[in-house]
């Protein structure tokens, strides 16, 4: 199932493909050379590397002394291949990206890629959709206005780093708690309450002593008569019971539910949350696979050849705009 | 203490908890089904509240509604008079779907009225209006969530114990759609004729 596409969208789209064969394909069949260095480098490094990894199995086979960690050392060498290939094909898209993301985005209008703004992590602890963290990395940020809405669209990494004391020493670990999409786009209609929606059973700092906290009976389940429905998002709760239900009205349900199914296919998400607070909406798509994350191009593949992989960043970019047509966030109504 | 002892207290003391719980259980819905009955009554009264700005813009343009306004004057002050609370549910279910139904003509005869469909006070009164059925909508949505877990509570044992020892009864009406007619579909041949 997916869902209409209005007018806007289909224009942008057929824009989007007129600006690939005019200005895409040039600038990409111009960074060809970029990719195919690192490409040489990358197979220079798997040269070696296997020739290395090579030697040290014979050496291991012909030794005496050799011990299972001998062998996982070889092995850990012809990892480094796979390592190499992410690093570099990273380093390909971070270059591709600071060169190419605006024209990329041309067909979008007043989108652009903006360095500058931010969706603050206090905002995002306020939300309570977002795992705890220390620091980010915002690798995209991407701001404009669609219909009047005004949509910022990060790509985002959230790091926590962990304490541990044992035996006198000290113990640092850095973990990556999440990856993923968060979309923040203006509301029509002003909440004083807080709804938030989750597709998993996923809670922000959730403990046996949650009891304890002043906040914990502020938000209460909310039952909808959809089965379906709580069958895609299992966590609903609220501040407000009424004003969930009117913002999940079963027309909005229906709607959630294709947009839970279609952003899961596309962007292979493990999971969707979504938080209603004052004028805002917040998206939190978590992706399963990090290298996914607005991915421009592969390695191995010439760039000129690689418009699945572009056109797949514009459908990530039309899907969320989708959004605003879906829950009709550009309508507004008579505020009471 | 012996082994038996500790198991037994052991045992009593679950059972002490598991009654509490359900106690709680029990209350916690029945506070439920107030409290959405008073955000029904929030929302109603944001309902009664605009009626008068939309009843004058109307009164000033629809000659030919004076009766349909007046009526809707009168449901609208006895559904004011109505005391809030659960004992005059059913009441206020009948009103509501009364002045529903008499607004929703009356939006239907504006059409009639090219001016008074084009003046910008009504048209944004006619849209907050809606906005606040959509409020009212949801509110109902609630408090019949909140009355089938009554229900539940009130029928199904351990509960229904708790419930008929502290006089809770489970016997109050959902708040449903006005009639049959209104809830059968429509037939789009009825109005080319």
């Amino acid at each position: 199932m997916t869902l209409r596409r209005s007018e806007e969208l289909t224009a942008i789209d057929k824009a989007f493909r007129q600006t690939y064969h005019s200005e895409l394909l040039p600038q990409l069949k111009r960074m060809e050379f970029v990719r195919i260095i690192l490409f040489f480098i990358f197979t220079v490094w798997s040269l070696g590397t296997i020739a290395y990894a090579g030697l040290a199995l014979w050496a291991c086979l012909n030794s005496p002394d050799t011990t299972l960690l001998h062998y996982l050392s070889v092995a850990a060498i012809v990892c480094s291949i796979f390592v190499a290939y992410r690093l570099l094909e990273f380093v390909l898209n971070l270059i591709l990206k600071k060169k190419m993301l605006n024209s990329i985005l041309k067909p979008f209008k007043t989108f652009k890629a903006n360095k500058i703004f931010d969706i603050p992590s206090s905002q995002l602890k306020e939300s309570k959709i977002v795992e705890k963290h220390v620091f980010k990395i915002n690798p995209e940020r991407i701001e404009g206005v669609y219909k009047g809405v005004e949509i910022k669209f990060n790509t985002a990494l959230l790091f926590d780093i962990e304490r541990r004391y044992s035996a006198g020493k000290s113990r640092t670990k850095i973990s990556n708690v999440f990856s993923g999409y968060i979309v923040e786009m203006d509301m029509n209609k002003q909440f004083s309450g807080h709804t938030i929606l989750e597709s998993c059973l996923y809670h922000t700092d959730e403990s046996f002593f949650d009891f304890l906290k002043d906040d914990y009976y502020e938000m209460n389940e909310v039952e909808l008569e959809d089965p379906e429905f709580k069958k895609h998002f299992t966590q609903i709760k609220s501040t407000d019971q009424v004003e969930a239900r009117y913002l999940l009205t079963p027309t909005v349900m229906e709607k959630l539910k294709e947009l839970d199914m279609t952003l899961g296919r596309l962007l292979m998400l493990s999971d969707l949350r979504l938080s209603f607070l004052d004028k805002k909406i917040l998206l939190v798509m978590k992706v399963r696979n990090v290298n996914n994350l607005l991915r421009l191009c592969v390695l191995n593949k010439p760039l000129y050849k690689q418009d699945k992989e572009i056109c797949m960043f514009k459908d990530t970019l039309l899907e969320i705009l989708e959004i605003v047509d879906e829950l009709e966030l550009d309508e507004k109504v008579g505020t009471y | 203490m012996s082994m038996t002892m500790i198991i037994a207290s052991g045992a009593a003391l679950i059972l002490v908890f598991w009654l509490y719980s359900t106690y709680v259980n029990v209350v916690k819905t029945k506070n439920k089904v107030d409290e959405a009955m008073a955000s029904i009554d929030v929302q109603l009264k944001k309902r009664y509240d605009l009626m008068p700005n939309v009843l004058f813009l109307a009164n000033k343009f629809m000659e030919h509604e004076r009766s349909l306004i007046e009526d809707i004057t009168k449901l609208r002050t006895s559904a004011i008079q109505l005391a809030s609370g659960v004992q005059n549910i059913q009441d206020k279910i009948n009103l509501d779907n009364e002045i529903q139904k008499k607004m929703k003509e009356l939006f239907v005869s504006v059409e009639n009225y090219p001016q008074l469909k084009s003046d910008n006070t009504m048209v944004q009164a006619m849209k907050t209006y809606a906005d606040v059925e959509e409020h009212i909508a949801a509110a109902r949505r609630f408090y019949n969530a909140a009355v089938r877990d009554l229900k539940n509570v009130v029928q199904i044992w351990p509960s229904s114990t708790f419930a008929a020892s502290m006089g809770i009864s489970g016997d109050i009406p959902y708040f449903e759609a006005a009639s049959e007619v209104e809830r059968a579909p429509i037939n789009a041949q009825n109005y080319f004729n």
